[in-house]
């Protein structure tokens, strides 16, 4: 993943991962500041502390810069290490997955980070009709695109220009697949 | 109003409904064409509040309000009335108010209102939101898809409600149809022969019947003998065989079909989202950490507002001054002039009198604090935090069987316990109900209640305070997790819709208040009246008297209190800070030490609520859950108070 940021100083822009000044740098161990290229000012790069990754999940929105920091989230394949599981479901996928069989289970919407799109593919089996019925009233339909905005301590999610909060117990029956190629369906 | 002109009576009973998704701007829309002319009533038959008014923009109809709606069969209590009104109200036209930028999810109750053939009218709300966000639609295109008229709004600044009237007035049925799979129609078909006359066409009463609706099925029952009505039954369970999935979810397959055909059509561009600075307030309300604090915030603005503000200055202001200074010193004077009896003058302002005590209670002590609260309560309302608290809030109460929705009662409850009652009926299963009001009962005390318990607690300590908000706390999570294991029924988890925030609109909250205090007026009032005939009752016979002695040695000897205090516990029952109030004199008379200061303010917060908030439970719910509600808390109160008493005296606390 390419971040780039920008000197506070010059404004010049820069990865921070490829600079080679902080390899040469004897004081390159523990440190959280890199120095721009062209002029040599020493920034803050929030990704190497491991406090201001802690920090901006007390913080929406204040994600370090624009350019810095955590990766551009939309768009992309989300990491598989985000799964989380239903409550009751929780032991019963790590058994699955120290078998290294949980793969094969189908991706819901609690498994999504906030931040990602991913698009409404079904509903598990066990969910009750009257739930499904009431769940698509809200704009869970098979085929419509949703933003997942934050998944503690409900799950929230963007439909067309609403939100609609649910316990991670109902999110967990709601069957996603990711955003491949091509825009998001009418 | 008069009944011999017949086209007159043709109109007024000829109502026309606004239907729709909560927070739409419905009551927005209502307000703007009937004005200040609306009364607030339950629902025949339920408790859900229903509120009509006269339109005279469309000559006198009847503009009925419906609770919001997302689809049919409806789940809650109070989404069920909506369907009712469709199926019993004589209506002349309907009306659905739909939120513009969210189409796809207003058409879906669109295509179901529009089937049921009554001559509707679409109206495409919060045009402006819309506009801001680019989303464009055709609704020229979108009202021959829906047969029916399709009218722009934006209902807060009262543009497009011209053209909406003119709709409404030319509103015709809607020749919609879907054309559901053959066994489906087939079905339709056989079950059309069989259904009664209905406001709705029968193919739209036998979806709603397919889709396991129970407010057709109780509609069908009284108009149908029961073999026909185990016919239909039959031909359901037949048609359920030919499908693996349940026949709601293949009904509602084909609308969502529809509709997304309609959406892709009609919908020329989606929009965008509004940037919003990386501090937006609707985000931070959901926020695990920051939602906290705002829940802590907006919970005392509230409690300052009902229970300093109301309960405290203007109290101060109607019961000292006005109605003890003033007003009761004249009118015991002249009662005591005209009326011959000393038993009747007792009876009319003695201490127990239908005066002193009845009408002063409720107009002096009572009607400032649920005017305060009637007001937050109008603002939270229309601001839409409250679906955000229920999201924030849900953890907390998944421990005692609820989920997120059960926040508004509980935090209302606060304010008074008596109009918290009411709101239990959000809740969507009555298991949810019960346990709410089970709750709220025990644990929560209103805030004129809690004004004396916490003035007296802090006039002891901190610690003291801190010992009562624990062991109340404890004892509510433990009865409603004890409660949630026991009643029948499983849990339901919270889905709730997270409408934007809003300033509300100040003429919408002061009419729904007023509105609201009409009914507190009607309805409340003489529940004071009775309240007070029977302590009176009471009183005269020596009854009082008997209990109050009867209750000294559970109150003496296992809380520890002086005898005295049982009287307080008596009054506690008529109402709840009258209890605590009693006991407050006698700690400013020095007859409690705080380890008794402790004890009985813990037992006077658990015990019954007052009578007003059982009578409440008893209409709400039935006698029998008030009944038993009322078995469970008496001696749970003492058995807690009791068992703290003992502890608190084992540890030697509060004896430096």
């Amino acid at each position: 993943m390419t971040t780039f940021m920008s000197c506070s100083l010059c404004g010049h822009s820069f990865n921070p991962a490829e600079e080679p000044g902080c390899a040469t740098c004897p004081l390159h161990s523990g440190c959280n500041l890199v120095c721009c290229p062209a002029c040599g000012y020493k920034t803050v790069d929030a990704n190497r502390s491991w406090l201001a990754k802690v920090a901006s999940s007390f913080l929406p929105g204040a994600y370090f810069s624009e350019d810095g920091g955590l990766p551009e989230k939309r768009g992309h394949r989300f990491p598989r290490f985000f799964r989380r599981r239903g409550r009751h479901r929780r032991w019963h996928h790590l058994m699955h997955d120290r078998h290294g069989a949980g793969a094969h289970l189908p991706l819901t919407l609690l498994d999504v980070p906030p931040g990602y799109q991913v698009k409404i593919e079904g509903f598990a089996p066990d969910i009750s009709p009257n739930r499904k019925s009431q769940l698509q009233a809200y704009g869970l339909v098979p085929g419509y695109w949703v933003e997942v905005l934050q998944q503690s301590p409900v799950t929230v999610i963007k439909i067309e220009h609403s939100e609609v909060a649910m316990e991670n117990d109902l999110a967990f029956l709601v069957w996603v697949t990711e955003r491949g190629s091509g825009q998001a369906d009418v | 109003m008069h009944p011999s002109n017949p086209a007159q009576t043709g109109v007024l009973t000829h109502g026309i409904a606004l239907v729709g998704h909560p927070n739409v701007g419905k009551s927005v829309i209502f307000q703007r064409l009937t004005g200040q002319h609306v009364t607030i009533s339950n629902y025949p038959g339920t408790t859900v509040e229903i509120t009509r008014g006269m339109a005279p923009s469309l000559e006198g109809a009847i503009l009925i309000d419906t609770p919001g709606v997302f689809t049919f069969p409806s789940q809650s209590e109070d989404e069920l009335v909506t369907t009712r009104v469709l199926l019993n109200e004589p209506l002349q036209a309907v009306v659905q108010v739909g939120d513009a930028k969210n189409l796809r999810r207003s058409l879906l109750l669109t295509v179901q209102l529009a089937e049921m053939g009554l001559p509707l009218v679409l109206v495409l709300n919060m045009m402006d939101e819309a506009n801001a966000r680019g989303v464009v639609v055709n609704h020229q295109l979108l009202a021959e898809y829906l047969t029916c008229p399709v009218v722009p709004t934006i209902a807060i600044s009262g543009q497009g409600l011209n053209e909406l009237v003119e709709a409404v007035k030319s509103a015709d049925h809607p020749h919609f149809r879907l054309t559901y799979s053959p066994e489906i129609e087939a079905a339709l078909a056989e079950v059309s022969l069989r259904l009664p006359e209905a406001p709705i066409t029968s193919r739209s009463l036998g979806l709603l019947f397919f889709s396991g609706d129970p407010v057709s099925e109780t509609w069908l029952r009284e108009h149908l003998d029961q073999r026909q009505f185990d016919e239909l039954c039959e031909i359901r369970h037949t048609l359920q065989l030919s499908f693996v999935e349940q026949l709601l979810s293949v009904i509602q397959r084909t609308r969502l079909d529809y509709v997304q055909k309609a959406a892709k059509a009609t919908l020329v561009s989606l929009g965008a989202d509004v940037k919003k600075g990386p501090f937006d307030l609707g985000h931070l309300t959901t926020h695990p950490v920051w939602g906290m604090f705002i829940l802590a915030a907006v919970l005392g603005a509230i409690l300052w507002f009902v229970g300093i503000f109301g309960a405290g200055v203007l109290v101060n202001i109607l019961e000292e001054q006005l109605f003890y200074g003033i007003i009761n010193p004249w009118v015991i004077d002249q009662v005591a002039r005209v009326v011959p009896f000393p038993l009747l003058v007792d009876f009319l302002v003695g201490d127990y009198g239908q005066w002193t005590m009845g009408i002063t209670y409720a107009f002096a002590l009572v009607f400032p604090i649920v005017t305060t609260f009637f007001l937050a309560f109008g603002v939270l309302e229309d601001s839409g935090y409250l679906p955000r608290l229920a999201a924030l809030s849900n953890r907390f109460f998944h421990a005692m069987g609820l989920n997120g929705k059960a926040v508004l009662p509980m935090v209302l409850g606060l304010g008074c316990v008596t109009m918290a009652t009411l709101t239990a009926r959000v809740l969507e299963s009555k298991r949810e109900r019960i346990l709410v009001t089970l709750l709220l009962a025990l644990a929560v005390p209103c805030s004129a209640q809690l004004g004396v318990v916490l003035g007296m607690l802090s006039a002891i300590s901190l610690q003291a305070t801190l010992i009562w908000g624990v062991v109340v706390v404890l004892v509510m999570l433990t009865v409603g997790w004890l409660a949630a294991q026991i009643l029948p029924g499983e849990r339901s988890s919270l889905l709730v819709d997270l409408p934007p925030l809003r300033l509300p609109l100040l003429s919408n909250v002061v009419v729904k208040t007023l509105a609201r205090l009409e009914w507190y007026l009607k309805e409340v009032i003489p529940l004071f009246l009775i309240g007070t005939a029977v302590m009176f009752v009471l009183d005269e016979t020596g009854l009082l008297a008997g209990l109050i002695h009867a209750g000294e040695p559970l109150v003496a000897g296992w809380l520890g209190l002086p005898p005295e205090a049982s009287a307080a516990f008596i009054m506690g029952f008529l109402r709840r800070d009258f209890g605590a109030s009693g006991l407050f004199v006698m700690q400013s008379q020095g007859l409690l030490n705080p380890v008794q200061v402790v004890v009985a303010m813990t037992t006077v917060t658990l015990f019954v609520p007052c009578i007003a908030s059982v009578l409440m439970i008893a209409k709400e719910r039935t006698w029998q859950i008030a009944a038993g509600i009322i078995v469970i808390i008496f001696p749970l109160a003492f058995l807690i108070g009791g068992l703290l008493n003992r502890l608190l005296l084992f540890i030697g606390w509060g004896a430096s």
